[in-house]
């Protein structure tokens, strides 16, 4: 009798069926239960498991959930009030492959511990479809968002996060590479704490918003043919504030360049920087355009206190 | 004694489920739909407190967990407190369907709608005077993500800090009559809308939208179709088939960005747009203009860096 027992409870263990919402808990959960309410899984790998594509995952409480691979679509949600931690050690936090999926990501933290030479991001994502980063705090991996899909269309959303050095060395705060791809990103209300570059694009066309990012090298940068339209945001103590460099555009509305060593706004290489409503304030130099790039202004801009004022290329026209 | 304790009994079971409350509570972890819905013995789902639940009461989420779909015929609010999780997951059909009556005031506040399967609208209203849907998120629905379409007189809708994710057809859709305004109105601020097919879409209501973001849309950002008013400030629209249209409507866009869609911005059938300290960017065609439609211009936009900036055809002053 107990034999049987046993031979049952193993049956239904092994025939446990996918859910559409399933559940972890740091402080109740085992990864041998079917990650529901009652019986929570311990981590996000065990509980992606059994969630349908589409589905979520909740975390109950506070805790660390571990590093997880995600190949289906999928949404890993921690409510306000839980700190659901995600440290890695010589990886990636999430790591996104496969093909079209839809992945949220909701406020995680996402954490790592310095290690030299190692090129870990704390979300990469190389499948396509929709990434959404909501709510994330992102320490100290030398990526804080690595967006790479391999599909043309993909849409990187982010907004609400903070992405920061901590501990370790961040290089890019976010980073997208979609060449012949269209990538394209929507950034609003994030900030950018000591990554060496807050947000580069390379070919690749973003949308920024109501952004802080402060110390590094190259603050906001659209390279390789891309575009970049900045607003409400602000590049402090970097060395160049908002970049332009290699056939890119990038578009400054109502923005503070402030503290940049070297230019605050800069358009290098055959590119365009069209400054409208924005404060260029304590640079070395307020604006720079090189031989073949073009910093424009709409001649509504403050432009005081840089060692060096100048220097705009040309105006443009308001329409 | 036994003949006395029998009809005690007999009461306190009857009288169990007999009396409103102002305030009933809801639990996943310990909530059964037969408890009074009392903080120490509360109920289920939405569905089984919302019986016990007085007029204008207040429905309260103790813990992270699904709670089911509703039907709300009263005034109430349905009230999760930030670090829980409220999830409605809906199979098919509606969601949430308001049929609160022409004087119904209803708040849904942080809750997170899910659609699976063939879920048509997370929230649907039918009478209702007042409806506030508050740091709510929506995702997935196959038709609407809210459909305010009230037959009650003068009904407003009010969206605020909400995320609506993946709708294959319209994220937000305000319809106050079919031949002429019954008087709806409708305040979206800080709204997240992400591949919605078209972001926000107004027919005869006037529709207030600002700090907000549409995203990713295949057809539209927000869209001003037949006997609206819409004004769109402090907003974005990105990566969508047109970022903000007129179709026998009128728009106003102050402060906003149109950047990498197909068109920035586009009059269709009629309709009329007034733009002022915009900016049009990285779209394929800046701005777009049937015969007989308006787009005009305060003469303080950024248009821009589109592959074809298009021309403002009217032109209006400042006061």
């Amino acid at each position: 009798m107990r034999n049987l027992t046993i031979a049952t409870i193993l049956f239904c263990a092994a025939t446990l069926s996918a859910a559409p919402r399933t559940f972890v808990s740091a402080a109740a959960g085992n990864d041998i239960n079917p990650c529901s309410r009652a019986l929570p899984c311990r981590s996000f790998t065990a509980a992606l498991a059994l969630t349908d594509g589409g589905g979520e995952i909740v975390a109950l409480d506070s805790g660390g959930y571990g590093a997880v691979n995600i190949s289906q679509s999928v949404a890993l949600i921690s409510p306000e009030g839980v700190h659901a931690g995600i440290t890695a050690q010589g990886t990636d936090g999430i790591s996104i492959t496969g093909g079209a999926l839809n992945v949220v990501l909701k406020n995680l933290m996402l954490s790592y511990w310095y290690q030299i030479g190692v090129d870990t991001a704390g979300i990469r994502d190389t499948a396509g479809g929709s990434l959404n980063v909501e709510g994330c705090t992102i320490t100290g991996f030398a990526s804080g968002i690595y967006f790479a899909p391999t599909l043309s269309g993909a849409r990187l959303y982010v907004m609400d996060s903070i992405i920061q050095r901590g501990y370790s060395f961040t290089h890019y705060g976010i980073e997208i590479h979609t060449p012949n791809l269209a990538g394209r990103a929507m950034i609003d209300s994030t900030q950018f704490y000591d990554a060496e570059q807050p947000i580069y694009l390379q070919n690749a066309q973003a949308t920024v918003r109501d952004c802080i990012a402060t110390t590094g090298e190259d603050g906001y940068e659209a390279d390789f043919q891309s575009g970049m339209v900045v607003t409400r945001s602000v590049a402090k103590d970097f060395a160049y504030g908002f970049f332009a460099n290699n056939s890119s555009t990038i578009v400054v509305n109502r923005c503070l360049a402030t503290r940049s060593s070297i230019y605050g706004v800069a358009a290098f290489n055959s590119c365009n920087a069209y400054v409208s409503g924005s404060s260029l304030v304590d640079n070395a130099q307020a604006a720079f355009g090189s031989a073949t790039g073009a910093a424009r202004t709409r001649g509504n801009n403050t432009v005081q206190g840089n060692t060096n004022n100048g220097v705009f290329t040309i105006g443009f026209f308001t329409h | 004694m036994t003949m006395k304790i029998i009809p005690i009994l007999l009461s306190a079971i009857l009288c169990t489920n007999a009396f409103a409350s102002p305030r009933t509570f809801v639990s996943a972890a310990s909530g059964n739909d037969l408890n009074p819905c009392s903080r120490t013995s509360p109920c289920r789902s939405f569905a089984g407190a919302l019986a016990v639940t007085d007029a204008d009461g207040e429905i309260i989420v103790v813990d992270s967990g699904g709670y089911g779909p509703v039907t709300i015929a009263q005034s109430v609010s349905i009230v999760s407190p930030a670090g829980i999780y409220a999830g409605v997951t809906v199979m098919s059909g509606v969601g949430i369907v308001i049929n609160a009556g022409d004087t119904g005031r209803v708040v849904l506040r942080n809750l997170a709608l899910i659609a699976q399967g063939t879920a048509t609208s997370a929230i649907d209203a039918d009478t209702v005077s007042t409806l506030s849907i508050e740091n709510c998120t929506i995702s997935g629905f196959t038709t609407n993500g809210i459909l305010f379409d009230p037959t009650t007189a003068n009904s407003s809708l009010a969206v605020t800090r909400t995320i609506i994710r993946n709708i294959p057809s319209i994220g937000i859709n305000i319809t106050g009559g079919s031949q002429s305004t019954n008087g709806a109105t409708a305040t979206i601020d800080s709204v997240h809308l992400y591949d919605c097919r078209t972001g926000v879409f107004v027919t005869y209501a006037l529709a207030s939208i600002s700090n907000t973001i549409a995203a990713g849309g295949l057809d539209n950002g927000y869209f001003a179709y037949i006997g609206s008013k819409v004004s769109v400030s402090e907003s974005v629209a990105t990566n969508n088939g047109t970022g903000f249209t007129a179709g026998f409507g009128f728009m106003m866009v102050s402060r906003c960005e149109a950047t990498s869609n197909t068109t920035g911005i586009g009059a269709y059938e009629f309709g009329v747009i007034d733009v002022s300290d915009s900016t049009i960017a990285l779209n394929t065609t800046g701005l777009y203009e049937e015969a007989l439609t308006v787009i005009s211009s305060r003469g303080n936009n950024t248009l821009q860096a589109n592959t074809t900036d298009g021309a403002f055809n009217q032109s209006y002053s400042a006061q």
